[in-house]
């Protein structure tokens, strides 16, 4: 019940820092000229994208675009909320609205975001674990270096460096960009075919995540290749993320473990597993659970790069090309789905801290 | 009495203040990851030196369209000397050449944002941490809003709003955004300071606000920043590298920058000449493994409490 | 405004119905939900080339009281006078104690004294005259500077003197405290607890003052360096004809040290006297019981010990009227018994199903307290008159048990449209009076002791 009520109040704290990013990219879109404005909205078929331009004038009017910048800003919010978040000419070919966009494009992006925290978390906990227990010793040594190596890697270098790796070790392996569609036919339903700034892009139904899509299915040819091609973009984020993972998990063990209730455990005689288990590792993860939110904002700061090499097509690669194209809807979209994702995990971090620390009142 | 007094007002306190930061230096370089850091930082420091005052033409790559393609470096399996010792890569970019004046390239910029960031980023913090109130408050909930918005998304963003996709833009959005961490670091340790006696003390003398912020609690909150800037001058170069490398060369293709060699590197096809996205990428990659450790060195000497 | 310290008046610092309340905050937006009231209505007299010491137990509000008066913090209310002459300070206090009551003329003079009322800009040219020595000499010393920066700063920033003059003048004192010229270009963190004290008291001398708040100054300090440090103090004042006021809670340094004495309890003066009189002859029964716990050099004279009660009640909400009635030995029912004080009580007392003597009343739903005077009892019938005789015979029963004393303080039964009505005898702070002369105390003990008004 506590738990609800804090979570309500945290909500509640959202609200300025929402609208807050709001302001921000009604500022960078609508401060530098109508004809910036404007082109959120504009769609290519009516047009040039000028505030004269007769065939823009209900856009002009609908957003109140020659009205003082507080007005405007009022019609942003009105249209954000009613779901019109404006026009991007560059994710798909021929353009589509932002929230269309948004739903192709994101599922892509949690897809990457959550299978490399998995990853991350899965061999990170553990291995920071014998980390802190052989302080010291040769595994810690080799940890420290991998996690040094983790966290000081461009994501985008390394990103390339796995492809080199790939492709001169396993036989056969091609650079490929996004899902490509080479090994299933293009008419079977639940798939669909978009064509994305040239190449065609493969989009399923129902979760959009193509690797689940495929296995409820049972196109295990489509499984495969997916598959295939989640490897590298995730071993990269994996790696990266993997370095503030093990440090974190590292450096709690290693400080809990100097606590006087850890050192009365292993005096009581108890047995290794059992001390770290219910007395380092709890104790250890509770400031871990804080940088859940730092790791995301770094993470989708690398989705970006990461998608931009593969051509993944999430809104990280959405994001760079609609700046490479100029595409005002696009940009602004983008940075605010970014925001949106990143205060909710935010959130959600702070909703675990509080939930695993029995010190905070909630 | 005041004869023996004299002999010591010769000398100016600079003196015992040197022998402060020699200690400093002694305790960084007991730690072996940190006397390394620190090394190859000076190293690259010599690199930045070197090229800023004996080698010409240093912010441009010298080209060579008339190449017939790029060579692998010297050592490299079927390397040719004409390579180099790191390899050429398109068109015709001598990378031994190209990577170290990147290396200035990004260090002096780098640089030149971290350390203005930290420094206005620390006299907002402490006016905020020190006089409270609503100037704080917004504050506080205006870094609340730019850290919700993943910094590299921002900056496209905000090179959105400018229209421009070149280098000083880059350095411009960064001089603009990178200031927020600073201001929040120092606030919260100006909180702590502020309570301490001597802030009092000072108060009880006559010292004014502003002297009591500047001489008392910014140089008492300093030990954390120095530890985020040498954190940061990693963090920093790699951005500029990774703007550069999504698309922000527009101003200038031949600008020596390591994202830009690695994205040139990228758009010829480095699957066949992988030394053309590995050199500058090792250049990068050590460099800002050194900073980590020279930070990680630092916090332990300077702020024993705040090791993570 | 006159300029101050040019002529030096009998009375260096005076406070006037000082007050210092901090507004706790809490809640989701931090709003203030609480107010402690640290010092609550405190008038001190502290005259030229004399130590006084204040004592009283940990968070009765004394470092809050020195921070007033050096103006280090606002004051809620009231003010502290700088450099009063006798003859001006007697007029004020002729219009009694609260600022309220002040007519015109008072309010004129005290507008002329006061460094509460001064604009910060003309705070600063008097700052030099009063100095503070804190208790920590491990945070009271900016870590960063050398000590040749920390002992010239007061100079400097008051402008007294030019940087040369000012270092030269930092290693004069610096050997008047006991150390060396060449410890001027040493960081702080080289010095022992004792050494750090002592350039605290370096810093403190550079400007000249007149006056130096010392905090609880050798607390903090090995109890051999305690006695050397105190001898300075005590050496400096002799030579500088300097005016002291001593914080500590240890009452061997106050017979030490001190030529006067204040008590301070939860916020308020409760008494102050000469330091040998006090030692001799203590009147307030909080000083009492504090003097109790001194071993007496005279074995003869052996006191017996007096153990208070029960804890400090908080400083978020003190007692009523006499704040010490909660413990004291001596209460009297006009000390300021309150509802409060018997709320526990009279949920049992009252209670048929808890107590047989009250089997006639009907069952009790409700104790409210309303204010500082009126206790409430609602019954699950409307209490009828003869509930009310109940209760009194009650009441009247209690009042005459020797632990009932709370209970003498009520004045009234009485039934208010179906409840019964316990009315207290209203609770007011005992006023800080010249009971014998030179020797105030705060007490309904003593005849002529009224009640404050505020
Ligand atoms: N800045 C402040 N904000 C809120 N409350 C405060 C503040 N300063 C003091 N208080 C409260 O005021 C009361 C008096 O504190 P003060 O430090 O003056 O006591 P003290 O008599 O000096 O105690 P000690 O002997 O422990 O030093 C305490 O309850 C304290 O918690
Ligand atoms: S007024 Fe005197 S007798 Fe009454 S409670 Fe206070 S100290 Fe005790
Ligand atoms: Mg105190």
């Amino acid at each position: 019940m506590r738990l609800i009520l804090y979570i309500v109040r945290r909500l509640l704290i959202l609200i300025p820092t929402l609208l807050g990013v709001t302001i921000i990219t009604f500022t960078l879109s609508h401060a530098f000229g109508p004809n910036l404005a404007i082109a959120v909205y504009c769609t290519p078929k009516l047009g040039a994208c000028d505030i004269n331009n007769p065939f823009l004038q209900p856009i002009v009017q609908q957003f109140h675009l020659r009205d003082p910048i507080p007005v405007q800003y009022v019609f942003y919010m009105q249209g954000l909320l009613t779901g019109d978040w404006g026009f991007t000419t560059s994710a798909i070919k021929g353009g589509m609205p932002v929230t269309q966009a948004i739903s192709i494009f994101f599922p892509q992006t949690v897809e990457l975001a959550i299978t490399a925290t998995v990853f991350a978390t899965l061999v990170g906990i553990p291995t920071g674990t014998v980390s802190a227990l052989r302080k010291d010793k040769l595994p810690d040594h080799a940890t420290r270096i991998f996690a040094l190596i983790g966290y000081s890697i461009p994501f985008f270098w390394l990103a390339l460096l796995l492809q080199i790796l790939a492709i001169s070790l396993v036989p056969g392996w091609e650079i490929t960009g996004g899902y490509s569609p080479s090994s299933i036919s293009p008419s079977t339903e639940p798939w669909a075919f978009v064509n994305l700034g040239g190449t065609y892009q493969l989009f399923s139904q129902p979760t959009h995540f193509l690797v689940l899509d495929a296995a409820l299915h049972g196109s295990w040819a489509v499984f495969l290749d997916a598959l295939k091609h989640l490897v590298l973009p995730t071993a990269t984020l994996t790696i990266g993320i993997l370095g503030v993972v093990l440090r974190m998990v590292r450096s709690g063990m290693v400080d809990s473990m100097n606590q006087d209730y850890v050192r009365t455990a292993w005096a009581k005689g108890l047995p290794d597993w059992v001390v770290t288990r219910t007395h380092i590792r709890r104790n250890a993860l509770l400031p871990a659970a804080t940088v859940i939110g730092l790791l995301f904002a770094g993470l989708l700061g690398g989705v970006v790069l990461v998608e931009d090499v593969f051509a993944w097509p999430g809104i990280g690669y959405w994001a760079t090309q609609a700046v490479l194209q100029f595409d005002a809807g696009g940009v602004m979209g983008t940075t605010l789905i970014f925001a949106i994702f990143l205060v909710l995990i935010n959130l959600a971090a702070d909703v675990i801290y509080a939930y695993l620390d029995p010190r905070i009142s909630l | 009495m005041h004869r023996g007094a004299k002999a010591w007002l010769d000398t100016s306190g600079w003196r015992r203040r040197l022998k402060e930061y020699a200690l400093i230096l002694r305790l960084l370089m007991k730690s072996p990851p940190a006397a390394v850091g620190l090394i190859i930082v000076l190293i690259y420091l010599g690199i930045v030196i070197y090229d800023q005052f004996w080698v010409p033409n240093n912010d441009v790559m010298i080209a060579n369209f008339s190449a017939t393609g790029p060579d692998p470096p010297f050592w490299w399996p079927g390397g040719k000397a004409a390579g180099g010792w790191m390899g050429t890569t398109f068109p015709g970019i001598d990378l031994a050449d190209a990577v170290l004046k990147a290396v200035r390239i990004d260090l002096i910029y780098s640089t030149f944002v971290v350390l203005t960031g930290a420094l206005v980023g620390s006299l907002i913090g402490v006016v905020a941490g020190f006089r409270g109130g609503l100037f704080d408050e917004a504050l506080m909930r205006g870094t609340d809003v730019t850290y919700s918005i993943p910094f590299l998304v921002f900056a496209i963003a905000v090179a959105f709003a400018l229209q421009k996709r070149d280098f000083l833009t880059i350095n411009m959005i960064l001089l603009i955004l990178w200031w927020p961490p600073y201001a929040r670091l120092v606030r919260a340790q100006s909180l702590s300071v502020k309570e301490l006696k001597f802030v009092e003390a000072a108060r009880a003398a006559g010292a004014s606000d502003a002297r009591i912020m500047l001489r008392h609690v910014l140089p008492n909150t300093l030990a954390p920043v120095f530890v985020q800037i040498s954190l940061d001058l990693g963090v920093v170069t790699q951005i500029f590298a990774a703007l550069e490398f999504i698309g922000f060369n527009a101003g200038n293709l031949f600008l020596p920058e390591l994202g830009n060699l690695i994205n040139i590197g990228w758009t010829w096809g480095f699957e066949s000449h992988p030394w053309t996205i590995l050199m500058p990428g090792i250049a990068l990659l050590i460099f800002t493994v050194s900073v980590n450790l020279l930070g990680d060195g630092l916090r332990d000497v300077l702020d024993p409490r705040a090791r993570r | 405004m006159p300029p101050p310290s040019k002529d030096r008046n009998e009375i260096l610092l005076a406070a006037r119905g000082l007050k210092k309340h901090f507004a706790v905050k809490g809640g989701l937006l931090q709003r203030a939900i609480a107010t402690v009231h640290a010092v609550d209505g405190v008038d001190l007299v502290i005259r030229r080339g004399e130590t006084v010491a204040l004592v009283g137990e940990s968070g009765c509000g004394k470092t809050t009281l020195g921070r007033l008066l050096l103006r280090l913090i606002e004051p809620t209310e009231g003010d502290v006078l700088f450099n009063v002459p006798e003859d001006v300070f007697e007029r004020m206090r002729a219009n009694g104690p609260a600022a309220t009551q002040d007519d015109g003329q008072t309010k004129e003079l005290i507008r002329q004294y006061s460094i509460t009322r001064r604009r910060r800009r003309s705070m600063k040219a008097l700052r030099r005259f009063m100095q503070p020595v804190f208790q920590d000499p491990f945070t009271s010393l900016d870590p960063r500077m050398l000590v040749k920066d920390i002992v010239a700063e007061p100079l400097l920033v008051s402008g007294l003197a030019t940087r040369p003059e000012a270092y030269e003048q930092g290693a004069r004192l610096l050997e008047e405290v006991g150390l060396r010229p060449e410890h001027l270009y040493r960081f702080p963190h080289e010095f022992s607890g004792g050494q750090r004290q002592r350039i605290a008291i370096a810093r403190a001398l550079a400007p000249e003052p007149e006056f130096l708040l010392l905090d609880e100054p050798t607390s903090a300090l090995d109890v051999s360096v305690q006695a050397q440090i105190l001898n300075l103090l005590k050496d400096i004042q002799r030579k500088q004809n300097l005016t002291y006021l001593l914080i500590t809670h240890n009452l061997s340094v106050v017979r030490h040290m001190a030529d006067r004495v204040a008590v301070m309890y939860l916020g308020r003066i409760l008494e102050r006297k000469r330091t040998a009189e006090l030692f001799s002859n203590p009147l307030h029964p909080y000083t009492k019981a504090l003097l109790s716990a001194v071993p007496v050099p005279d074995p003869k004279r052996r006191r017996e010990r007096i153990i208070l009660p029960g804890d400090v009640p908080s400083p978020i909400a003190p007692p009523a009227g006499c704040r010490f009635h909660t413990r004291c030995n001596a209460v009297l029912p006009h000390c300021g018994w309150s509802p409060r004080d018997i709320a526990a009580t009279a949920a049992h007392m009252f209670d048929p199903s808890r107590n047989p003597d009250a089997s006639e009343l009907p069952p009790l739903e409700e104790v409210t307290i309303r204010g500082d005077e009126v206790l409430l009892l609602r019954y699950r019938e409307p209490a009828t008159e003869s509930n009310r005789l109940g209760v009194e015979a009650l009441v009247k029963a209690r009042a005459e048990r020797p632990e009932g004393i709370a209970f003498r303080a009520i004045q009234y039964v009485r039934l208010d449209g179906g409840r019964i009505l316990l009315e207290f005898l209203p609770a007011k702070e005992p006023e800080l009076l010249e009971i014998v002369p030179h020797h105030f105390v705060a007490c309904y003990l003593y005849p002529g002791v009224t009640s404050a008004t505020n």
